[in-house]
């Protein structure tokens, strides 16, 4: 059930028609969890079983660390959640990639394993990382643990981030659990503008850029250099879009029923140094891997060379967590290379030497860019030929370069420069003469309360507003791909 | 209360209103393609009038009258023409009049002081039958000196078999238990939407035009399945309809035999197999068949094959665009500019013989 499918929006409509009329705080999150396991089952019935089995472990394992007082035993129960966690995670994810590279490493003694026929749960990836970061803020004392094992399941379940995130904590939900959920007028209203931005970003862009991405990607030697470069852009604005246009959607019907869900993407491709690129890109993964990796490797406290492995690491296992495949390690190491590069940067060389955030943003862009090649390509192979048409080399005769590049390139500029007006009066806190001229003709505000970030959503009928809904509607009708695609990071 | 209903109605009527003003503003440039309704052929392209074609391809052109792609009829009549017969390939409207084969290959004669019209009256969804069945009606409006007929392989195959066709299209289907075969005719009607449209709503045309076009890929991202497969955004790995199709599995000779009795063996086959840009030589088993099929009656089979060396050298493939994906959908202006260089040798080489 993609959300850009019209079966996601009858199930949308029905939850939230249930919600609304269900009386009562409790009922409504049992309703909730009803539909978060139908929307699962709704992939695969047969792993929703191993779902609520985990959510049945954590929520037993962080009763126990609460409950009791002995250091020793509150290890042995984060050691069995974490165990756990890791063990299914590793299992279902990994346990073919390390058959296969050791097939290959004892193939030339002789014998090998054979590999296992293992269907990727959806979400495992997500869902193992939620219920792992909950278990351990119980253990930090950070968070009291959840009274009832039917609000947690109703947390680990909930359906909008369950298949590709925002990967949401219990600190940042379980709070949220004594709202009374179901939709208003206002929830609805700021829901479907959030969700009608991500679903442009998906079906108008990100799907349009696949035809052109997939096409360079799926046979790299033929093409020559611009085309490839074109290929390689046009990747590096589908990955986006793809993604936060996923967040939006699933920050969009959080809302509509009631829950607030943390912000996942903040313009990273206006980043001019590769630090600030990872503090905007896919936001909760990179908190994540902070305070649940990077940190308890000793982060920056044991000295300048510690700190630089630790992040190299993380990044290393970051890019691990993508999916069992040397690409995303690569991809992972590349990107530890480069934060360890700016952090020696900003200690030696920035005190003498003034970048400018043009340049900086060039060489941040290069870099995305570039490294989005061995995170999309099917194999190494695929990755050296790519980046050698890249750089000149072996180049391939055909020329193809799509005319939609050009016209996204240009949407996205417009869209950043709008986001670019939000993000700025965010930050000073005034209202510009730009923001408050289109939210008035729009009958929008900025929605920069809560903690899902800065979104512009419609509040009171206009005709401009109408106008831009009922034509974004009709463009995506007449120009949107509709491809039925699934969204890039549900493989992972 | 009631006050403020009518309000928000009336912004809402107001905003509808120019949605879709806007909208008919933007399919009238990008998607259009009027039509009139004649009562022998069937709906074909308004004379006279501009259709903009820029979802597939970057095309604009005008049809004169009985369907013929051009400004105005050759001012000499068009006995001994070229007939250039086709499906949507050759109605082409990815392609501006000026990169339609049809025109580069009179231009080419015309430059070698040959003064033969060259006259395109494809019609998108023909098929071997429509050829056939369409002959005399054909002959008798253009007097043809010879006719050209482009093909693929669905042509001699589904295409020309599938029984469920619109008014306006004909199929094969087996005679007897001897397995002759029959033409069913479908006559014209002035049915269906685009009719309604086109008479009804002519002030709205290109946006119901444009909506009527998507509808096939809207509909089946409703029913979450699979695009269509001619929907130039689905051709994944074959840029030449149904991928996988047998010519072997029909009866093609049986075919071949009736399009050169409905042509007096006048006819050319203009072949377009797929593009294969890691071996663009490569002929393909179904070629091979209707190559030797059209020899057998005395058909001249001319492939778009023979010039894909050339286009593969240059870094060309002569289907898709840059506005739909590579090597995919209908073809471009490479693939034109190709037909009409084997279509002039052919000629040549038709006319030698005969002199």
């Amino acid at each position: 059930m993609l959300f850009t499918s019209p079966r996601y929006i009858i199930f949308l409509a029905v939850t939230l028609v249930v919600l609304a009329l269900i009386p009562g705080r409790t009922p409504k999150k049992r309703a909730l969890a009803v539909a978060s396991c139908f929307f699962y089952a709704a992939w695969d019935w047969r792993y929703l079983g191993l779902l609520l089995a985990i959510s049945v472990i954590d929520y037993w394992a962080a009763s126990r660390i609460a409950a009791s007082e002995i250091r020793r035993v509150k290890q042995r129960w984060l050691l069995v959640s974490i165990v756990s966690n890791l063990g299914i995670l590793g299992y279902f994810k990994y346990c073919n990639f390390f058959l296969e590279n050791f097939n290959v490493a004892s193939s030339r003694f002789g014998f090998s394993v054979a590999t296992i026929n293992i269907l990727l749960p959806a979400g495992i990836s997500f869902y193992t990382f939620k219920t792992m970061s909950y278990t351990v803020d119980v253990f930090r004392g950070r968070l009291q643990p959840c009274r009832s094992w039917l609000d947690y399941a109703t947390f680990i379940t909930f359906f909008p981030e369950l298949i590709a995130g925002p990967i949401v904590r219990g600190s940042v939900f379980l709070p949220q659990m004594d709202r009374v959920i179901g939709p208003t007028a206002e929830r609805l209203a700021a829901g479907s503008s959030m969700f009608l931005q991500g679903l442009v970003k998906k079906l108008f862009i990100a799907d349009r850029m696949a035809l052109v991405s997939d096409t360079v990607f799926a046979t790299p030697g033929i093409f020559d250099t611009a085309t490839v470069w074109c290929g390689v852009a046009a990747y590096t604005i589908q990955i986006y879009c793809d993604f936060s246009g996923y967040s939006d959607m699933a920050i969009g019907t959080a809302r509509m029923i009631g829950y607030d869900l943390p912000e996942n993407f903040k313009m990273p491709y206006l980043s001019t140094n590769i630090t600030e690129f990872w503090r905007r890109w896919h936001m909760t993964l990179s908190a994540w891997l902070r305070d649940y990796l990077y940190i308890p490797l000793g982060g920056n406290r044991h000295g300048v060379l510690m700190t630089y492995r630790n992040l190299f690491l993380t990044m290393l296992l970051g890019g691990l967590w993508h999916g069992a495949n040397w690409n995303f390690v690569l991809w992972g190491g590349l990107h530890g290379c480069a934060l360890t590069w700016h952090k020696v940067w900003v200690k030696r060389a920035s005190p003498h030497i003034a970048l400018p955030a043009l340049l900086g943003w060039i060489f941040t862009m290069l870099f995305v860019m570039v490294t989005w090649v061995p995170f999309r390509a099917k194999s190494f192979r695929d990755t050296m030929s790519i980046l050698k048409s890249m750089a000149g080399f072996a180049p391939g005769r055909y020329n193809w370069i799509s005319v939609w590049l050009f016209y996204t390139i240009i949407l996205c500029v417009i869209a950043h420069f709008v986001g670019w007006l939000i993000e700025r009066r965010q930050h000073q806190n005034t209202a510009s003469v730009w923001t408050g001229w289109l939210c008035g003709l729009l009958g929008a505000g900025i929605e920069d309360a809560t903690i899902s970030g800065p979104y512009l959503v419609l509040r009171r009928v206009t005709v401009a507003g109408a106008f831009v809904v009922a034509m974004t509607l009709l463009m995506l009708y007449l120009f949107a791909p509709l491809m039925m695609n699934p969204f890039i990071y549900f493989q992972f | 209360m009631l006050q403020r209903i009518l309000r928000t109605g009336g912004k809402l009527l107001a905003a509808l209103a120019l949605t879709l003003f806007v909208g008919n503003l933007i399919a009238s440039r990008t998607c259009n393609c009027p039509t009139v309704f004649d009562p022998l052929l069937g709906r074909v392209p308004k004379p006279g009038a501009r259709f903009y074609w820029k979802v597939e391809g970057n095309g604009d052109g005008i049809w004169t009258s009985n369907g013929v792609r051009r400004t105005s009829l050759p001012e000499h009549g068009s006995e001994g023409c070229l007939l250039v017969m086709g499906d949507s390939y050759t109605e082409a409207l990815h392609v501006t009049d000026d990169e339609h084969f049809a025109h580069l290959l009179e231009k080419r004669l015309r430059e070698n002081n040959i003064q033969v019209p060259v006259l395109p009256v494809a019609r998108s969804g023909f098929s071997v039958a429509d050829y056939v069945s369409n002959a005399s009606l054909y002959r008798k409006l253009f007097s043809p000196g010879w006719v050209i007929i482009q093909v693929g392989d669905d042509d001699f195959c589904n295409d020309a078999w599938t029984i469920g066709k619109p008014a306006g299209y004909a199929h094969f289907r087996r005679a007897d238990d001897a397995g002759k075969l029959e033409i069913v005719n479908l006559p014209p009607q002035n049915t269906g939407l685009c009719g309604l449209a086109n008479d009804r709503f002519p002030w709205l045309l290109p946006i119901i035009l444009f909506m009527q076009d998507r509808e096939n890929l809207v509909l089946a991202w409703v029913k979450d399945r699979k695009q269509p497969w001619f929907h130039a955004e689905n051709a994944e790995e074959s840029n030449r309809r149904t991928p996988g199709i047998q010519v072997a599995n029909y009866p093609v000779d049986q075919e071949m035999k009736m399009l050169a009795e409905a042509y007096d063996k006048r006819v050319i086959l203009l072949y377009l197999p797929q593009f294969d840009p890691l071996q663009p030589g490569r002929e393909t088993e179904n070629e091979t068949l209707l190559r030797k099929a059209a020899q057998a009656q005395g058909i001249h089979f001319v492939s778009l094959r023979e010039k894909f060396p050339e286009l593969a050298a240059a870094g060309q493939a002569p289907y898709g665009f840059v506005n739909t994906r590579f090597n995919a959908g209908h073809w471009n202006r490479y693939g034109h500019q190709a037909a009409a260089d084997l279509l002039f040798d052919e000629y040549q080489r038709i006319s030698h013989a005969v002199h």
